[in-house]
């Protein structure tokens, strides 16, 4: 009995270093204050820095409230004691998009591979693996990062924060369909999940407490419009996730190609 | 650090069940537990690192407080049981400071009910019984303990770090 359980204990363990998400150490400052920002792996005690090479890191910029792009990645030092530095003079509501390419490959013996797919609510992938008759087998992924995250510049209202219902066009990506800043306590904030730019039905979107983030606060599946909506808690710093795989071609060396998203912000309301 | 509930439940188990209920003075032991566990819970929290080499403290107590109900009489002497009890319950208690003090409830439930079976089954002098139980323990605890300090094997690497 002992034995059969210590693999599983293992698993707990493991199952959780998934998400990844851009923190800024503030969600708001002044024009022109530097906002410090990491790249977060992980939740509840695993939760640790990402030790991403910058060379995978495709694209680092902010969508200003006129929707001109900055680049950022001249601010990127990646490791040291934060991972970005980004200023912005005009005040406004930002978002900041982080982008790598897919050549993380993760290889898992079958018992992990299953769990992280049912974990992370990727049915189909199951499915193909079981009519495959693969499930006895290791699974290996390639996968990317497409990371968001909302920072306010200057006092609240002194622009109008447009750019963070419309898409920012990555792969995989979470759209509110309302400003999360402007919810208040136990408001509704719908998201619409886009896949390669099309809505994505049947996806698992969570919702996670970062300050508290052992377990998410709730959990939902996009509908046949990639809608999904939440209510917020209140005042804290928040975070959306969603992982999507597809098959790879049958030349390839892993078995699915997986795009990991995520929206974090802070709520002041 | 691993879900201690487990570790917690197997050492109030062990400590009540085995040392309590079979050792001398068993108020003394009780009370010499429950100050420990006291101390530990409101003593500093300590670092967040910690929590595994606490862990793997609990288990080496499940292992001895289960190992010594082998030993023969003469070589029980109070002392040992007093400082099994003294240290499992400052163990609890700081594992209790790590995890959250709401898991202590686990070691507090499953010291009192381990206390009170072992100190019915010692009135009929079911030793045996209890040490077969004694045995599991140790098994138990062997394996996990050795858990925590074997190098990770590839297929258990934590995944998606990137």
């Amino acid at each position: 009995m002992p034995l059969r359980f210590a693999p599983l204990c293992l698993l707990a363990v493991a199952a959780d270093a998934h998400d990844f998400w851009l923190q800024p150490a503030r969600w708001q400052a002044a024009p022109g204050e530097p906002i410090r920002m990491t790249l977060q792996v992980g939740h509840g005690p695993y939760r640790q820095r990402s030790p991403i090479p910058a060379r995978r890191i495709v694209r680092f910029a902010a969508i200003a409230p006129n929707g001109r792009q900055i680049d950022l990645r001249p601010g990127m030092h990646i490791g040291g004691a934060d991972d970005a530095t980004a200023a912005f003079g005009a005040p406004g509501t930002y978002v900041v998009v982080l982008e790598t390419d897919n050549r993380a490959e993760s290889h898992l013996p079958a018992i992990r591979f299953n769990d992280y797919l049912k974990v992370e609510g990727l049915t189909p992938a199951i499915a193909l693996r079981t009519s495959a008759g693969r499930m006895d087998a290791d699974g290996a992924e390639n996968y990317s990062r497409h990371a968001k995250t909302i920072v306010r510049v200057g006092l609240a209202g002194a622009q109008p924060a447009s750019r963070v219902t419309k898409p920012a066009g990555l792969a995989l990506e979470i759209v509110p369909e309302a400003d999360p800043l402007t919810i208040g306590r136990g408001g509704a904030l719908p998201v619409r999940i886009y896949y390669r730019g099309t809505p994505l039905a049947g996806a698992l979107v969570k919702l996670n407490d970062l300050d508290h983030d052992a377990e998410p606060v709730a959990m939902r599946r996009s509908d046949a419009q990639g809608r999904a909506v939440f209510r917020l808690p209140g005042k804290g710093n928040w975070q959306l996730n969603v992982v999507w795989t597809r098959p790879q071609p049958k030349t390839s060396l892993t078995d699915f190609d997986t795009s990991f998203s995520s929206l974090s912000f802070g709520a002041i309301e | 650090m691993r879900d201690p509930h487990l570790a917690l439940a197997l050492l109030g188990v062990a400590t009540g069940g085995l040392t309590v209920g079979f050792g001398r003075k068993g108020g003394v032991l009780l009370g010499a537990i429950a100050l420990a566990a006291t101390v530990g819970a409101v003593l500093p929290t300590p670092d967040a690192g910690t929590g595994e080499p606490l862990l793997a403290l609990a288990w080496g107590l499940i292992i001895i407080a289960a190992g010594s109900l082998w030993l023969p009489d003469r070589l029980r002497p109070h002392a040992l049981n007093l400082v099994i009890a003294i240290v499992s319950g400052g163990t609890a208690g700081l594992l209790g400071r790590v995890a959250g003090v709401g898991t202590l409830g686990w070691f507090a439930v499953a010291l009192t009910f381990s206390t009170v079976v072992s100190i019915l089954l010692a009135r009929k002098r079911w030793r045996l019984p209890i040490r077969v139980v004694a045995g599991w323990l140790v098994a138990i605890g062997a394996l996990n303990a050795t858990l925590t300090i074997l190098p990770v094997t590839p297929g258990y690497l934590p995944d998606h770090l990137e």
